[in-house]
């Protein structure tokens, strides 16, 4: 696979020297019918000044007041040299290829070209407008930082510095797209990230030949491990202290220009289901709160289901007095119960789709016209049994607890094929599901380590990290199934110690 | 390779016949069955079934038919109902008398057959007919019969008065060599159904019953039993010197009741001797002392330690009853011989060479009673 990566700029593609005049056909040939593109020539002490740029990717004011005035003032004559030297603006640097005028030009820098001269001067005043930092909307936590990315690059890496703090971290860039490249940065620590698992992320983004690159979820569906599956591989966060967290244990951050969420990798399917929260509570709590997210992730799978199998074929199974219950309930419907749970799960889904499409002051009426009025009409009309609101209502409940809003919404797909094994199969239709969706994690990748690490394969230590959270001195270790090069967070024996006050 | 894995998912589920299935709002679902003998010799099953309509709110009803099996009964009930009965959620299963004599292997192999009746549900026997028992109670009281005739037991048998008589114990007792089973007998007492006496089997023929007061007997040789409640006629003579001053002048009788709980009760037993076929049997009681029919000043150690004396007489000659009516009926609920197959050199023992030899056995009943709490007195 080829490469797009900038040729390097020789001597001999160099355009220079040449007039003025040539210079400005040539580059306002290549922005035809844009009327944003400026192009003033100056003359001064005899030699004609070329200054261009497009008007609103650069701070005309910063152009005007530091570029031009101390250019046309000057006594004496211009050259590349002595504009670098003399001009009083730090980032000026000098080009010879048409390629990179044009590829700077895009990004908002502003030329200076004295006539005759092997090189072109450029500096960046790029502006760029972004909105402001705002509360996390995806990701909402209760405790800690309550700051979410935006779309602006920039910003993100400013956070990401002043949340880690150190020399090792490194923010590589890589350019994606062809036709209209996008920054992508890569973001690790050194000294602690697996250099298998950065070559692998460097390589896959290098290899990407594209033609434009949307956002850093259409990134991670270019370079994941596979596109057939429906589970996430990689995690997709707004959350700045999350990928400062994750980063500093040893993984790999991606940032994509113009997208407000990171990507994490590598991912473990219980990776998904841990929230910063978890860190920010105490032991005891996090843990709780963490395995009550994977029950409810089981309970989301597998409940629909099996109240249609239970109900279809199972009755048997069924505590005596709910049977009554039940069967009371069941009797004023006229569906089968698979047809009963379908048209429920689908009204949900509904009402989740159309709370989130509608704006937020529209979308709160549709969940109290969903949760009150639609679900007590259902029942009365005879459509469901009352008992399956409850499951319904419980599932839906427990999907969306996953603090990964794209985990959530493949928890929710998959329970549509189990309600159907279930309706058609019974429990063994049930199992059958179960066991498809075992064997098909344990044989995925997350930019290939074990997806279901480290319950598969096993490690021990790593349980304290992904199951459940323990006291700090325990938690001494980083996840060891990703083999981060530095292990130790801190020394054990320090961390056991009770420093009190020496007399 | 995906067009092969389409096709045969395609014939899956094209070619697979579905599973029948069973949707509850079209089931009667059978939760109570009773088993009776007809002149002819064919049973008659009567079914407490649960069905679940619109219209009517009784939602229990009785149907009952006749087969050479259980299954066939059922079948032939299905006769009579537009809905099809299921008996997976079987809870309890009444054996009138007349079955129970002739054996009720033939009957439990039905249910021990089919894989979705629990192991858990009930047996009892019911005196003298099980359908009496349905019918009877179902007349009386109200709806959901099923529901009620197995709380009593379930009730019973979680103060410990029984123990536990669930199918699968029944099962590991009747196959137990040297082991019998015991069922507790529902019989019609003031229009009510009652729990009145432990039916004793011989293999799967009942042979004999006990007053239910006594199951506790049987029950400890099963588990701890913790809450049932005990009352012992002891003499009175004893007591004479402990009793209030104004009571002394009139006793108008002889012996006098006392209640206890029973706070922990274990037994273990031990063969003393494998040839004679002597066994020890320790007995501990703790006790704790509710009520007693004479007023006695039981302050003091004393008089506790003599009451416990004569509780532990009045035991231990209520097991050597117990034993002996048993070896006459020869049946042995108590285990007797699952102890001595341990104790044997080669380790087997038929069920038949069993009852040969549980007549001679000679039991010493080594009874220990605590009363640990009696009360506040006054």
């Amino acid at each position: 696979m080829k490469r797009t990566r900038r040729r390097k700029t020789h001597n001999n593609d160099s355009i220079f020297p040449m007039t003025v005049d040539e210079l400005k056909k040539l580059i306002t040939g290549k922005f035809e019918n844009n009327h944003d593109f400026e192009f003033s020539i100056y003359e001064h002490h005899g030699k004609k000044i070329a200054v261009f740029f497009i008007s609103y990717q650069v701070k005309t004011d910063k152009v005007e007041d530091f570029l031009l005035k101390p250019l046309l003032s000057k006594q004496g004559e211009w050259t590349s040299k002595s504009i670098l030297n003399e001009v009083p603006l730090d980032t000026g640097s000098t080009t010879e290829t048409l390629e990179t005028i044009l590829e700077k030009l895009l990004i908002g820098e502003v030329f200076v070209y004295v006539e005759n001269d092997v090189e072109i001067v450029s500096y960046v005043l790029l502006k760029k407008e972004h909105r402001q930092l705002s509360k996390p909307e995806n990701e909402t936590v209760v405790l800690g930082p309550q700051v979410a990315f935006t779309e602006s690059l920039i910003t993100n890496l400013n956070i990401i510095r002043w949340s880690i703090r150190s020399t090792d971290l490194v923010l590589e860039k890589l350019m994606v797209g062809k036709r209209s490249p996008r920054e992508v940065r890569i973001v690790y620590m050194k000294s602690i990230a697996n250099e298998t698992d950065v070559n692998t992320m460097r390589q896959r983004i290098k290899d990407l030949e594209i033609d434009q690159l949307e956002d850093s979820t259409t990134l991670m569906q270019y370079i994941e491990d596979s596109s057939t599956t429906i589970f996430p591989q990689f995690y997709s966060t707004e959350l700045p202290d999350r990928v400062a967290y994750t980063v500093s244990q040893g993984r790999i951050a991606v940032l994509v220009e113009n997208s407000p969420t990171a990507i994490l990798a590598p991912s473990t399917l219980f990776s998904f289901f841990e929230s910063t929260e978890d860190l920010y509570m105490r032991w005891n709590v996090g843990s709780f709160l963490r395995i009550l997210r994977f029950i409810a992730m089981f309970i989301s799978v597998v409940l629909t289901p099996l109240y249609v199998a239970a109900v279809t074929y199972h009755y048997e199974l069924i505590p005596l007095r709910e049977l009554i219950t039940l069967g009371q309930s069941r009797a004023v419907v006229p569906f089968p119960p698979i047809i009963e749970a379908i048209i429920l799960e689908f009204l949900i889904e509904l009402l989740r789709e159309a709370g989130a499409r509608l704006p937020t002051k529209v979308g709160q009426t549709i969940g109290i016209v969903g949760g009150v009025i639609i679900g007590q009409a259902v029942v009365q009309a005879g459509l469901t049994s009352s008992i399956l609101i409850i499951v319904v209502a419980l599932s839906a409940l427990s999907s969306f607890t996953a603090p990964s809003y794209l985990m959530g919404t493949t928890i929710r797909v998959i329970r549509y094929p189990m309600i159907l094994l279930a309706g058609m199969l019974g429990i063994i239709g049930i199992m059958f599901g179960l066991c498809f969706l075992l064997i098909h994690l344990l044989k995925m990748t997350s930019l290939g380590r074990p997806y279901l690490s480290p319950i598969y394969p096993f490690r021990w230590v790593d349980l304290n990290k992904v199951l459940f959270r323990l006291p700090a001195n325990y938690q001494y270790k980083r996840f060891f199934s990703f083999r981060p090069k530095d292990l130790l967070r801190y020394n054990k024996s320090e961390a056991v110690k009770k420093q009190d006050i020496d007399e | 390779m995906i067009k092969r894995i389409i096709i045969i998912l395609f014939l899956v589920f094209s070619l697979s016949g579905c599973v029948q299935s069973k949707t509850i709002e079209r089931l009667g679902i059978i939760n109570t069955r009773g088993v009776d003998l007809r002149d002819d010799n064919e049973i008659e099953a009567t079914m407490v079934i649960y069905k679940f309509d619109l219209e009517t709110k009784n939602i229990s009803e009785i149907i009952t038919g006749t087969g050479h099996t259980v299954k066939d009964a059922r079948e032939n009930a299905n006769l009579k109902t537009g809905i099809q009965l299921a008996s997976g959620q079987i809870n309890l299963e009444l054996y009138g008398v007349e079955v129970a004599e002739q054996g009720l292997m033939r009957q439990i192999d039905t249910l021990v057959r089919d894989a979705r009746v629990s192991d858990t549900m009930l047996l009892a026997v019911g005196n003298p007919t099980a359908s009496e028992i349905i019918n009877t109670s179902e007349k009386n009281v109200g709806t959901n019969v099923g529901q009620y005739l197995h709380d009593i037991i379930q009730q019973n048998i979680k103060t410990d008065v029984l123990s536990r008589v669930t199918l699968q114990d029944f099962m590991h007792m009747y196959y137990d060599a040297g082991h019998d089973p015991f069922l507790p007998t529902i019989t019609i007492t003031e229009q009510k159904p009652t729990i009145t006496a432990l039916a004793l089997f011989k293999n799967d023929k009942l042979v004999g019953q006990i007053p239910i007061e006594k199951a506790y007997q049987i029950a400890i040789f099963n588990k701890k039993i913790k809450s049932v409640a005990l009352e012992f006629p002891i003499p009175t003579k004893p007591f004479e010197k402990y009793m209030k001053k104004d009571d002394y002048n009139d006793i108008d009788s002889d012996t006098f009741y006392a209640l206890f709980t029973a706070l922990k009760g274990t037994s273990k037993t031990k063969m003393t001797d494998v040839k004679n076929l002597h066994y020890q049997t320790d007995i501990t009681l703790k006790l704790s002392l509710h009520e007693l029919t004479k007023e006695i000043n039981v302050k003091g150690p004393e008089v506790i330690k003599l009451l416990e004396k004569q509780v532990e007489k009045e035991i231990t000659h209520q097991y050597e009853e117990l034993l002996t009516k048993l070896k006459k009926l020869n049946s042995d609920p108590f285990g007797y011989g699952s102890i001595y197959r341990t104790n044997k050199a080669d380790g087997k023992l038929k069920k038949s060479e069993w009852h040969d030899k549980f007549p001679d056995i000679e039991v010493d009943f080594n009874v220990n009673v605590k009363i640990i709490r009696h009360g506040t007195i006054p």
